[in-house]
């Protein structure tokens, strides 16, 4: 039987600390989408949906 | 209520809200982003706290589809992505890997057979595309469920 992991010491069987993980990996997350949007790569992806072929 | 006015300023701060250039904007994600940290305290239960907890989940499902649909690919294929790596991490689990293998095992497989799919599927545009990713779905599916008799597997998925 699995148990819920404790990552760096977080109990995630407490509803807190399983809320403070989701919010920390959510605002990693949040970051890492901005700063790919902001890349070159992000804007190509942009030119390539603002002018789609055909 | 308060859920919905803070899933719609993450909302807001997942993207949409980025041409405006009030400061308004900026003061109300600050006080959004207070509200979210501060929120297990003045929650009222344990139940509001897991809810949101699952927001939160969504809201980065949220991210992720945005990024996949507005830009070049479709629903589908950003969702299958997703399906797989769910999958992968069930499968890998109860293979007795521990948490951390199987998460990044699942990624790594997620990668490589979208990857393959995207080789597949991005030679044809259009109607061709839906059907190459319509059919790539289905097999997933179909592997996914294949041998289980629970009633999900019965069920259209896709």
């Amino acid at each position: 039987m699995k148990t819920r992991p404790a990552p760096f010491g977080v109990d995630l069987g407490e509803p807190s600390g399983f809320y403070y993980t989701s919010l920390v990996i959510f605002v990693i997350a949040v970051v890492v989408v901005a700063i790919f949007v902001r890349s070159p790569f992000g804007a190509a992806l942009k030119g390539t949906r603002d002018q789609r072929a055909a | 209520m308060l859920l919905v006015l803070i899933f719609r300023r993450r909302a807001c701060s997942a993207g949409t809200c980025h041409e405006r250039t009030f400061d308004y904007a900026h003061v109300a994600l600050a006080v959004a982003f207070a509200a979210l940290v501060t929120l297990p305290f003045w929650m009222p239960g344990i139940y509001y706290i897991n809810v949101s907890s699952q927001v939160l989940f969504y809201a980065i499902f949220a991210l992720g589809l945005n990024i996949l649909s507005d830009t070049a690919a479709s629903f589908r294929s950003s969702r299958r992505a997703v399906r797989i790596t769910a999958y992968a991490t069930a499968y890998l689990l109860s293979m007795g890997f521990g948490h951390t293998a199987a998460i990044v095992g699942a990624l790594v497989i997620s990668l490589g057979c979208t990857a393959i799919f995207a080789a597949l599927a991005l030679r044809a545009t259009g109607i061709g595309f839906i059907m190459i990713t319509l059919a790539l779905g289905q097999i997933i599916w179909g592997l996914a469920t294949a041998g289980s008799a629970s009633p999900a597997a019965t069920t259209a998925s896709t």
